[in-house]
């Protein structure tokens, strides 16, 4: 059947996510745990904007570019050994914490796909993971609150810290709409199986 | 308020166990082990048809309304 095979995909793709996940949080927090011991090690680790850790082998610092769109990221670029400690460990709880919600959201959508392909469309259980992901969603909101009054702090090579404030409002609208999403799919499903048990029900 | 479904009442007049309505009726036991214990979210004419046409009864001999 082509729905199964969809839904087989699904659950693979959505257990290679969580893998992938789990491979790339180990990673990650491995490289900033490192970074506390050896500054140096990380030259081409860079924090972008308020959550993202990229790479970039060559100097951001020394990189001169007429290109528009690098110039405009610029300013949101700081190199990770540049953090300071609390920063680099707001970060870390930060990566943690985002990791953490992408496990647990990624754990309900894979029991959600196994429970449709096991023909458990409507069962109670189904609800229920849309509720939690609703939950961590707004979680993910609340953390984002806290953390845009937590600012980014560089030491200059002046030896003086200079602290940056990053807000972007594009998430929150992200969340509160898949809060809402996860919310309204969830009482489908509660109606779904209202549904369900009064057929069952019907003699 | 509920809707009472007086079946054991109706058994009991006729001198008739579930197991026999049950084979009279093709409704399997389980089925009419939820309408007799009042389980039951609704119950289809057809079936309330067979069952009165087998308890020579009317549907309002086995519904009844409970104001609760």
């Amino acid at each position: 059947m082509k729905t199964n095979q969809v839904l087989e995909t699904a659950e693979i793709f959505f257990e290679f996510l969580k893998g992938f996940t789990y491979l790339g949080g180990i990673i990650l927090v491995t490289i900033i745990i490192y970074s506390f011991f050896s500054p140096t090690t990380f030259d081409g680790f860079y924090k972008k904007e308020a959550n993202t850790i990229s790479y970039n082998n060559t100097n951001i610092n020394s990189q001169k570019s007429n290109h528009e769109e690098f110039k405009i990221n610029q300013k949101n670029i700081h190199l990770l050994n540049k953090l300071t400690p609390f920063s680099r460990s707001f970060l870390l709880v930060e990566s943690i914490f985002y990791l953490t919600i992408s496990i647990l959201i990624l754990r309900q959508l894979n029991n959600f796909v196994k429970s449709v392909k096991d023909y458990h469309s409507f069962h109670s259980k189904n609800s229920k993971y849309f509720t939690n992901i609703g939950k961590y969603i707004s979680y993910l909101f609340i953390f984002e609150i806290i953390a845009a009054f937590v600012p980014i702090v560089i030491k200059t090579e002046e030896n003086k810290y200079h602290s940056i404030f990053s807000f972007d409002i594009s998430p929150f609208i992200y969340y509160i709409a898949i809060f809402l999403l996860s919310y309204t799919i969830s009482q489908v499903f509660k109606e779904g199986e209202r549904l369900k048990i009064e057929s069952e029900l019907t003699i | 308020m509920a809707i009472i479904i007086n079946l054991d009442v109706m058994l009991a007049k006729r001198k008739m166990s579930l197991s026999e309505l049950s084979e009279k009726v093709n409704i399997t036991m389980a089925n009419l082990s939820i309408l007799k214990t009042n389980k039951a979210k609704a119950i289809r004419f057809s079936t309330l048809e067979s069952i009165c046409e087998v308890l020579e009864c009317q549907p309002g001999d086995l519904l009844e309304f409970k104001d609760e």
